[in-house]
């Protein structure tokens, strides 16, 4: 059967938060994922990203920025903690922006994969009696990022770079299952250039003796500070070099040695008389070729002061090969947090995981799922999925419990889902044989690359390079949206995707009757 | 489905104050829109559900629109079910006359089938548009119907390029929208609470003693000019056109303009000599330290430079909002494009000299060049290095040699998009409303196309209802 319906999706991303309606292409607003609100009076809320921007602006206005403090609404792993700021923000944008009724329209919320699960439940429950309690919506969908992403766009294993603004995380979907135990991240994304543009700059006009931007408050600063001319700097200089950094100066130190050599080798036959006239020629063929690209000059203006930053290629290359090798900025971070190495290492432990998996159970029907929780011993440290959306974990008892008997327990009516088995033999149906060279080759014949600072120039070719360095032996598809705004957009519109399906039963549904039952059976 | 004569269709453009409404159009060109009627409708004290289309006893004044937003959703319904229901019943008088007349030949034309484009704002929500959708379907009987956004309207009225910026400035909102790729962005765009009434207030300040009725007529009267060091800059650098006058046109005749305005040479040229006379006769007014206007009463009032400082506040903050909004679009090469063809409408920027004063605050905001004080100690250092006897010459020499800096930040070009010329009735009547002649040109394309599949049909709306409007993405 089919429905015609029409769902409000939201994204919290960890930079910002992206509404619309499921039948549109475009969301309706995206809002930044923080707020301003004013010292003196806690009501007063600032959600638009432009009058944020005129009170953080160092221009004259009605508005002042030391009367405004900043507050986030996720924290660092992108995750949302602050559900006061939430529950505004969702008050303003159903208001201002969508000027709907809540309770005539489908929520689907478009969440980070979180792998623990009781970090989940908790996650998921707030946004339930937000989205029930408070917004009176009938029902509401929880679809996971990676793995919307991975069914949108037709497929069912994929290796997914996201690359954020609070860091990059992959994410391994097999079967269409997210490997959990494959799941690797770091902390270096978007946020992190931020702070290396920043100070980078800094340094710049420090030589110059320049003044830096204004005195305001410090986080209203900061914020200004990414919003302006940082974005602008990301924007239009940053690069990423298409290789090692490092290996590609020594590449060119080599080159220009070989060519002195030359040069030199050439003033000695010249000393002797045999090749005159052709030497000065020949000469300022080599200056051109010893030419080290890498030396070459491009103009910044920082805008803030008019000034101009003088800064080479090798520079700007150098502010992004922070995020392939951290170690280089700071003793403190490990080299394995580099991204090609996080990358490596979530294919290898998908293979360990999945083929492991292969010889230990052959008898399993259920697949992956109940394999993996057969290693870590319990049956609800998994995320259990219907498509893209997320059944809500059990509830886990200090004691180590069973499920079933948790269960009764709790007498929580969300974990009795009929959909469970069903969906699990399906997805694990199909897994006789898994050898990691077929994983291997899966993974990376379905490399998708998104989130905003995958935008950089030259992203995509190196971890093309990196990738083919580690896993010569493969072939390497990549798939990375051309259309930059849609890139910026995408979790969003695999959400939209995803709620578009032709049935409900394609995905998990929870409607507020379900949810008063589960709150009036637990009290 | 056969393409809809010209004659039949219907153009709706409400806006806060006014709408614009033009039945049939025109077959060679576009037209200035027939009727602009009050964008109210009264509502009556006793019955809530009872409108009325003007004064009666016991009734509400109600503005359905305001700062480009609907306000009132029941009340613009009904608003719009006056303005067609007026259009139809004019349109039957008409044809009775014209049947009556013995001189007439021809069909009558049909008043069953008529498609009907109304023009709405970027504020509008979804469920708003749904419902007047719903509305025209199914309480006004239409059959063919669309929506088109002001700003995209805007764009096909410049028949420009896939990328630009549509600034639109109402009494009290600004629009700043961003146009990628035949798209309107308005996920990032901006309405800012600041608009033509901003200009009233600057002026109170400036001008204390004058009252607010005085200041709304010196803002519409012709002396009231913007003009700022920063756009006489650029006029001597050429950037605005040479200097302030028409140069061009007192010298050479514009043959083309003078055909298609359908007037008598003979007159048109006397008028020329007319004007030649008496601008040699008067001084420009931004060369005059005082200037004087007539209040309501006909008194005559003489105000100084302060008639030319009334937007400063306004440009400025518009030109900030622009680079606030253009810095969340993340290709470069569309955004690049995007300040080649800056679109300002509304009423407010047909204000002498506003368009360009905007301009010249956005170069001197957003362009990226080397900064003057870099730019004159680098040709100084250049100077330095050169031997004496070079020196003295290099003095009269432009300085060109000193190689431009180059940035690959955007934009290194900041322009107005180019009006169409080939409109002679809009080139006449102004710019302030393109997106009206925007709308007759998509309407146009659209209804007369031999298939049906950019607007909305009976049978379309019958299948999936009014969210069918999301499956026509103009």
């Amino acid at each position: 059967m089919s429905y015609e319906k029409n769902s409000i999706v939201i994204n919290i991303g960890s930079y910002s938060t992206i509404v619309g309606f499921s039948n549109t292409e475009l969301p309706s607003c995206v809002l930044p994922s923080s707020y301003m609100r004013k010292k003196s009076n806690n009501d007063e809320y600032i959600f638009d990203k432009y009058e944020m921007l005129q009170v953080a602006s160092p221009r004259h206005h009605e508005l002042n920025s030391e009367d405004y403090d900043v507050f986030t609404l996720v924290d660092n792993n992108g995750l949302p903690y602050n559900w006061e700021g939430i529950m505004k923000q969702w008050e303003y944008i159903f208001q201002e922006k969508l000027k709907c009724l809540t309770e005539e329209y489908p929520l689907v919320i478009v969440i980070p994969m979180i792998s623990k699960t009781t970090q989940l439940r908790i996650i998921m429950e707030k946004y339930m009696e937000l989205a029930f309690d408070k917004f009176n919506f009938p029902i509401i969908q929880f679809i996971i990022e990676p793995l919307a992403t991975t069914l949108s766009m037709g497929k069912k294993n994929a290796l997914i770079i996201d690359i954020g603004f609070n860091g990059c995380k992959i994410t391994p979907v097999y079967d269409g299952i997210i490997i959990k135990n494959g799941i690797t991240k770091n902390k270096f994304g978007g946020s992190f250039l931020d702070y290396v543009v920043n100070n980078f700059i800094e340094k710049k006009l420090d030589d110059d003796d320049v003044e830096m931007g204004n005195d305001s408050d410090e986080s209203i600063k900061t914020w200004w500070n990414s919003n302006t001319w940082i974005q602008d700097f990301k924007h239009s200089m940053l690069q990423v070099c298409d290789k090692d950094l490092g290996e590609l100066e020594r590449y060119y130190q080599e080159q220009e040695t070989m060519y002195l050599k030359q040069q030199e080798q050439m003033k000695q036959l010249g000393g002797t008389g045999i090749v005159t006239g052709a030497v000065p020629a020949f000469n300022s063929n080599i200056i051109n070729m010893t030419n080290n690209p890498l030396t070459q000059d491009k103009n910044y203006l920082y805008k803030p002061s008019a000034r101009t930053i003088k800064l080479n290629q090798k520079e700007i290359l150098n502010l992004t090969e922070y995020l392939f090798k951290p170690q280089l900025i700071s003793a403190k971070f490990n080299k394995d947090e580099g991204l090609s190495e996080i990358i490596s290492k979530s294919i290898k432990k998908t293979a360990a995981t999945l083929s492991s998996n292969n010889n230990s159970t052959k008898d399993s029907e259920s697949g992956i799922n109940e394999n993996e929780t057969a290693t870590t011993n319990s049956n609800s440290n998994m995320i259990r999925t219907v498509g893209a959306s997320v059944i809500i974990p059990p509830k886990i008892n200090r004691s180590n419990k069973s499920d079933n008997i948790d269960n009764n327990n709790n007498k929580s009516k969300f974990l009795d889902d009929p959909n469970l088995n069903h969906s699990m033999n399906e997805n694990g149906s199909n897994t006789t044989t898994r050898t990691p060279e077929l994983i291997y080759s899966s993974l990376l014949t379905n490399v998708i690359i998104t989130g905003s600072t995958s935008l950089i120039l030259g992203m995509e070719q190196r971890i093309i390079q990196e990738l083919s360095i580690r896993f010569p032996q493969y072939k390497l598809i990549t798939f990375a949206n051309q259309y930059m705004m849609d890139r910026s957009l995408q979790n969003w519109l695999s959400g939209v995707t995803m709620s578009n399906l032709p049935t409900w039963e394609l995905g998990r549904w929870y409607s507020r009757g379900e949810w008063t039952v589960a709150q009036s059976s637990l009290t | 489905m056969a393409p809809f004569k010209l004659d039949n269709i219907l153009i709706i453009y409400p806006k806060s104050e006014n709408t614009l409404v033009q039945f049939g159009l025109n077959d060679e060109t576009f037209t200035v829109p027939e009727f602009e009627i009050p964008t109210k409708i009264y509502k009556s004290i006793d019955d809530e559900n009872k409108y009325y289309s003007s004064k009666e006893y016991r009734t509400l004044e109600v503005f359905p629109i305001r700062n480009g937003s609907i306000v009132n959703l029941p009340a613009f319904l009904q608003f719009l079910k006056v303005v067609y229901g007026s259009v139809l019943s004019k349109a039957r008088d008409d044809i009775k006359a014209a049947m009556a007349s013995e001189t007439y030949i021809g069909n009558a034309p049909d008043l069953t089938n008529i498609p009907v484009m109304i023009v709405s704002q970027n504020s509008w929500s979804n469920l708003e548009q749904e419902t007047i959708t719903q509305f025209c379907f199914e309480h006004l009987k239409m059959n063919n119907f669309l929506f088109v956004q002001s700003s995209l309207a805007t764009t096909y009225a410049l028949i420009s390029q896939p990328h630009s910026i549509i600034i639109d400035i109402g009494a009290n909102h600004t629009d700043v929208i961003p146009i990628i790729d035949y798209m309107a962005l308005n996920h990032v765009s901006s309405k800012m609470k600041f608009g033509g009434n901003h200009i009233n207030e600057t002026l109170k300040r400036l001008l204390p003693d004058f009252d607010d009725e005085t200041i709304e007529i010196l803002k519409k009267s012709n002396i009231f000019e913007v003009v700022n060091d920063d756009m006489k800059k650029l006029h001597n650098i050429g950037i605005l056109g040479g200097s302030k006058e028409n140069d061009e046109d007192e010298g050479s005749l514009n043959v083309v303009d003078i055909v298609t305005s359908g007037r008598d040479t003979r007159e048109v040229l006397a008028e020329r000599e007319k004007m030649k006379h008496e601008k040699h006769k008067n001084v420009a007014n931004t060369d005059l330290e005082f200037n004087t206007f007539w209040d309501k009463d006909g008194k005559e009032i003489t105000v100084g430079k302060q008639r030319f400082q009334g937007c400063d506040d306004l440009i400025i903050k518009i030109s900030e909002m622009v680079g606030f909004v253009m810095e969340n679009v993340q290709d470069q090469t569309k955004v690049r494009s995007a300040w080649d063809n800056i679109i300002i409408t509304g009423a407010t920027s047909s204000i002498e000299g506003f368009k360009e004063g905007l301009l010249a605050q956005l170069i001197k905001d957003h362009l990226v060049i080397e900064p003057e004080e870099e730019k004159n100690k680098r040709e100084q250092d250049v100077l330095d290095s050169l031997p004496a006897y070079k020196r003295n010459r290099s003095k009269f020499m432009d300085s060109s040699f000193v190689p431009t800096m180059e940035y690959t930040q955007v934009p290194s070009v900041i322009k107005l998009a180019k009006y169409p010329e080939y409109f002679p009735n809009w080139k006449k009547h102004g710019y302030s409303e393109i997106p009206f002649l925007g709308a007759q040109i998509v309407a146009k394309q659209v209804f007369t196309h031999s298939r049906d599949i950019l607007y909305i049909t009976r049978e379309k709306y019958e299948e999936s209802g009014p969210s069918c409007i999301w499956d026509i993405e103009f």
